[in-house]
């Protein structure tokens, strides 16, 4: 995360917002709802992704990985699908990644945040794997 | 249908009609008889010491690890089941214990993360449910927090069931991916009928897709 503020939510409702999948939460191509999931982050209120008008789900693996991180693949929600369960996305650029953004939990109790993780992690599950390293 | 025991005598389980050979030389044997599945993990005593095992039988013999000479006490439970497992039985779940197994030893057996006991106690929970209740076996993720999560998808209901690291109780919460109605309830996994309300959630929804 960059900023501090809280930025304008994005508006084109068609954009992809990749998020990157720790192994721990696929089983047999299956993605668990941890894998949406802020409240297992560092920030329990920001769940982190790249917009798809900035980078690839290629490139966005790339440097998550390169970054230190633990990958299986890049997965997608779109926008307008947050926005659906009333899920704001933010745009936080930074220095590392221009195309950083984070769909916006802030306000919600743990139980309503699992469950909005639960029915992300099926719009992104039934989308399908954008691109898993070969 | 299944049956419980915490004392058992093979001639007893012979006489039930579950077929049992355990050699009195090493190393000792189970075998089930069909219909029959051994449905969670069993254990075998001997003069003071145990050898254990998960079987959540759908292999037709499964080999104990250590010794069996002669006396043992089992203590588990087995079921009439299913046959051999198919891709109606869901992902496979002795792959996914051994997978978190793994995990545990990988992270060093971390303090205040999941534990190998919690994670053999959630396996043989949902092997009965899945075995009572003729459930495909659940999916099963941990969080970082330790706690372990099993997932159904019943067409557009997404089920779960959330343990705590100590298994002590599960939450179990079921959501319509389209009208966004939620069922939630918790419950103490020491009420004597625990796995029997898990099984009959899950079931509805189930039955329901």
């Amino acid at each position: 995360m960059s900023g501090t503020g809280h930025s304008a939510a994005l508006s084109d409702g068609e954009e992809l917002l990749f998020r990157q999948v720790h192994p721990n939460c696929i089983q047999e191509g299956r993605i668990g709802k941890n894998a949406f999931d802020p409240t297992e982050t560092r920030e329990p209120d920001r769940l982190s992704v790249a917009r798809e008008t900035l980078t690839t789900p290629a490139a966005a693996y790339d440097l998550h990985v390169r970054t230190g991180h633990v990958s299986a693949g890049t997965w997608a929600v779109s926008v307008q699908e947050c926005a659906s369960l009333d899920l704001p996305a933010r745009p936080d650029p930074t220095p590392v990644d221009p195309a950083h953004a984070f769909v916006d939990f802030a306000g919600l109790s743990k139980n309503a945040t699992k469950k909005k993780a639960r029915l992300l992690a099926k719009v992104a599950m039934d989308r399908g794997a954008l691109y898993t390293p070969s | 249908m299944s049956s419980q025991f915490t004392r058992f005598d093979p001639r007893a389980w012979q006489e039930s009609g579950l077929l049992i050979a355990l050699p009195r030389e090493t190393p000792s044997r189970l075998q089930r008889h069909q219909p029959w599945k051994i449905a969670v993990a069993l254990s075998v005593t001997l003069a003071g010491s145990a050898a254990t095992g998960s079987f959540v039988g759908d292999a037709g013999a499964t080999e104990l690890l250590q010794p069996v000479p002669a006396a043992y006490v089992l203590e588990g439970s087995v079921a009439r089941g299913r046959q051999p497992a198919d891709s109606s039985r869901g992902p496979d779940i002795e792959k996914r214990l051994r997978e978190l197994h793994a995990l545990i030893v990988e992270r060093g057996d971390q303090p205040g993360w999941l534990q190998r006991d919690s994670l053999d106690r959630v396996g043989k929970i949902l092997g009965r449910v899945a075995e009572d209740y003729e459930l495909p076996f659940p999916y099963i993720y941990a969080s970082n927090d330790g706690e372990l999560s099993a997932e159904w998808s019943f067409g557009n209901w997404e089920v779960d069931l959330t343990f705590d690291r100590s298994v002590e109780r599960v939450i179990a919460f079921a959501i319509h991916s389209r009208s966004q109605e939620v069922e939630e309830f918790t419950l103490p996994l020491d009420r004597a009928n625990a796995i029997d309300r898990i099984g009959r959630f899950a079931a509805r929804f189930h039955d329901a897709a």
